[in-house]
């Protein structure tokens, strides 16, 4: 489903080059559910970024589905992340002026979808999220986990085939951390294939893969994945 | 669309103070472009009695040269008028009027009143058509006998007669007695080309003689074209009646000139001698743009302030599936619907300026400004050239955020 080749990232200055990522390579399969860890600053955000083409890579292609996106112009990279791809992040990112409704309806409205078809859909990704008595609440009124979930929510709203969480409990006490997991490996259950950064190896654990990346390279590959 | 507008709406309640500010840089701008292009648009535009007024050309001035460095510049003399210019072939008519600078006093029963009175043809009131309220207006005949007869309008005729009726009065202008045949509406005195409290019909005074060109005096002659495009054919006729005109070698007179206009053109060539209105038109839009990019400037600094303050929005709706366009079309909507709220407030406000003008007589007796279609409509052109000019470059500059560097700016 989605195959990185010789992947590189290099920030560069006037003076500096930094080599966030060097020469990685990675398979996902459909409907799998792999965690990227590695030691802070290490490059598995990058990576993230990468594969959910909100960045664009040094060297090396990305194939998503046997396309290559990142050969897409904005208007069609674009509407490509909007239908394949969903994002949860480890702040949220949610709209603070638009209220949860309106958040998770945001990928619909770069759609031709009727006002109807979205209510639906903005209605039934609250309801798995067990938001759906918070709808009209701004995210300022939300607790960290309630967030999380209605970025999760939004993430799904457009129903994308992959989805890519940046350490998505890292702002999370236990208890919220685990109810975000739970909620991923529903949706990962119900076919959604999931890439997710983490530092917990706990959650890592509970995932398919774990690609572990070390100073810009891809180190091992383990697939432990434990009962939950 | 409506998603567009929405998403402004709801832009612009987040924050207050952006659209307070906002909202009085823009408002305030048009309400000033507002009541001055009323100014421009009352005196200059085709309404009222000049409804008709881009069909006329206005022989304003005469230039006679005389050697060495003499030179002198009137208005024409009634005899020009009556032996060359009344043989003008284009024009389809011909307004001939003696304008009585300044004022004059009127004298009725125990009335004495302050008027300015336009002694004219009987051409004149084919060409301006004032409202006739009662009686009638002078004929041709009557302008030939010079009869002491005088329109009047009705504001000066309830101020004189109450409610009688004022047709067959007599009132007394310069020691002389008119009857009055009619009453009109009274016009707007910023359309100073018809405006008269008193239309009396024409008297055909003598030339100045002395060393003066007989050519000279004081009536302004108005040649209408009823079809526009003769407008030109028109002008080059009457230049070429002026280079024909016969010098007075007893006055050395050297050469002749003269100035055919239309009425856009008049202050133009009044200010600076520039006869042309495109270049009427040039100056108006230039200083319009001129007026507006200071405030236009300001609201783009403030624009890309609060963009800055945005970039994590951006880089959400980037995301999730939002186009450099799309966002390039969501932020000039914001931009538009805010500069058409202030737009609205600012056509409120210069309607009450205007209203608040005319009701304590700011401009002059008699002068007061109107508001009409063409004007909101020029309104609204500069609120939308304005929402152009001041969102554009922002907007462009907020849709090309990378979108990490922009999430990475998102404070939750």
């Amino acid at each position: 489903m989605i195959k990185v080749q010789n992947l590189s990232k290099v920030f560069k200055t006037k003076t500096i080059e930094t080599w966030a990522l060097n020469d990685v390579s990675l398979e996902v399969n459909k409907g799998e559910f792999i965690s990227i860890m590695g030691p802070s600053g290490c490059g598995k955000s990058t990576l993230l970024s990468m594969m959910g083409l909100l960045d664009r890579p040094t060297e090396g292609r990305i194939m998503i589905n046997g396309i290559d996106p990142t050969q897409y112009a904005d208007k069609e990279l674009a509407k490509f992340r909007n239908q394949h791809l969903g994002f949860v992040f480890q702040s949220f990112h949610l709209i603070n002026d638009l209220n949860v409704k309106e958040n998770v309806a945001l990928p619909l409205m770069y759609r031709k979808i009727g006002s109807k078809e979205a209510k639906y859909r903005v209605e039934e990704a609250l309801e798995k999220v067990e938001l759906s008595h918070r709808m009209s609440h701004l995210p300022s009124q939300l607790s960290g986990g309630q967030r999380q979930r209605v970025a999760i929510a939004r993430a799904i709203v457009g129903q994308p085939s992959i989805l890519f969480a940046d350490e998505p409990t890292g702002n999370l006490d236990s208890v919220m951390g685990e109810e975000v997991m739970h909620l991923l490996m529903n949706l990962n259950k119900e076919g959604t294939t999931i890439v997710m950064v983490t530092h917990d190896e706990q959650q890592a654990k509970m995932t398919d893969r774990i690609v572990r990346i070390f100073d810009g390279k891809q180190v091992s590959v383990q697939a432990p994945k434990l009962d939950y | 669309m409506i998603t567009y507008i929405k998403l402004a709406l709801h832009s612009l309640k987040a924050k207050p103070f952006f659209t307070f500010i906002t909202l009085f840089g823009i408002s305030l701008t048009i309400t000033v472009l507002l009541v001055v292009g009323s100014l421009l648009d009352t005196t200059y535009g085709n309404y009222g009695m000049e409804k008709k007024m881009d069909h006329v050309l206005i022989l304003e001035q005469l230039r006679v040269t005389r050697e060495g460095d003499g030179r002198s510049s009137s208005r024409i003399s009634y005899q020009a008028y009556e032996r060359y210019f009344s043989k003008l072939k284009t024009p389809d008519k011909m307004a001939l009027m003696n304008i009585f600078i300044g004022q004059e006093k009127l004298y009725s029963g125990h009335h004495t009143e302050t008027i300015q009175r336009k002694e004219v043809n009987a051409s004149f009131f084919e060409i301006f058509e004032p409202e006739l309220l009662k009686g009638r207006l002078f004929t041709a005949e009557e302008v030939i006998q010079e009869s002491k007869v005088v329109v009047i309008t009705d504001a000066l005729a309830t101020i004189l007669f109450g409610t009688e009726d004022p047709l067959g009065k007599q009132v007394k202008i310069k020691s002389q007695n008119f009857t009055v045949c009619g009453v009109v509406k009274k016009g707007n005195s910023l359309r100073s080309n018809s405006f008269a409290d008193v239309y009396s019909p024409l008297t055909k005074l003598p030339s100045w003689g002395g060393n003066m060109s007989p050519h000279l005096g004081g009536y302004t002659l108005l040649l209408y074209f009823e079809d526009k495009a003769k407008l030109e054919e028109g002008r080059a006729e009457v230049h070429q009646m002026i280079a024909s005109l016969p010098l007075t070698k007893e006055n050395k007179e050297e050469s002749i000139s003269g100035t055919c206009l239309t009425n856009i053109e008049v202050p133009l060539n009044n200010l600076f001698r520039i006869q042309s209105s495109t270049a009427f038109y040039s100056i108006i839009i230039g200083v319009v743009l001129l007026f507006m990019a200071l405030p236009a400037f300001n609201l783009v600094n403030i624009n890309i302030t609060r963009m800055m303050e945005r970039s994590g929005e951006i880089g959400i709706r980037k995301a999730f599936g939002a186009s450099t366009w799309s966002l390039v079309k969501q932020l000039l909507m914001e931009n538009t619907v805010i500069s058409l709220l202030g737009g609205m407030i600012g056509f409120v406000l210069a309607a009450l300026g205007i209203l608040m003008i005319n009701y304590y007589q700011l401009l002059s007796v008699n002068e007061y400004l109107e508001m009409n279609l063409n004007l909101f409509l020029y309104g609204l052109l500069i609120t939308l050239l304005f929402s152009v000019l001041s969102g554009t470059y922002p907007a462009l500059k907020m849709a090309r955020f990378e979108i990490i560097a922009s999430l990475n700016s998102d404070k939750q």
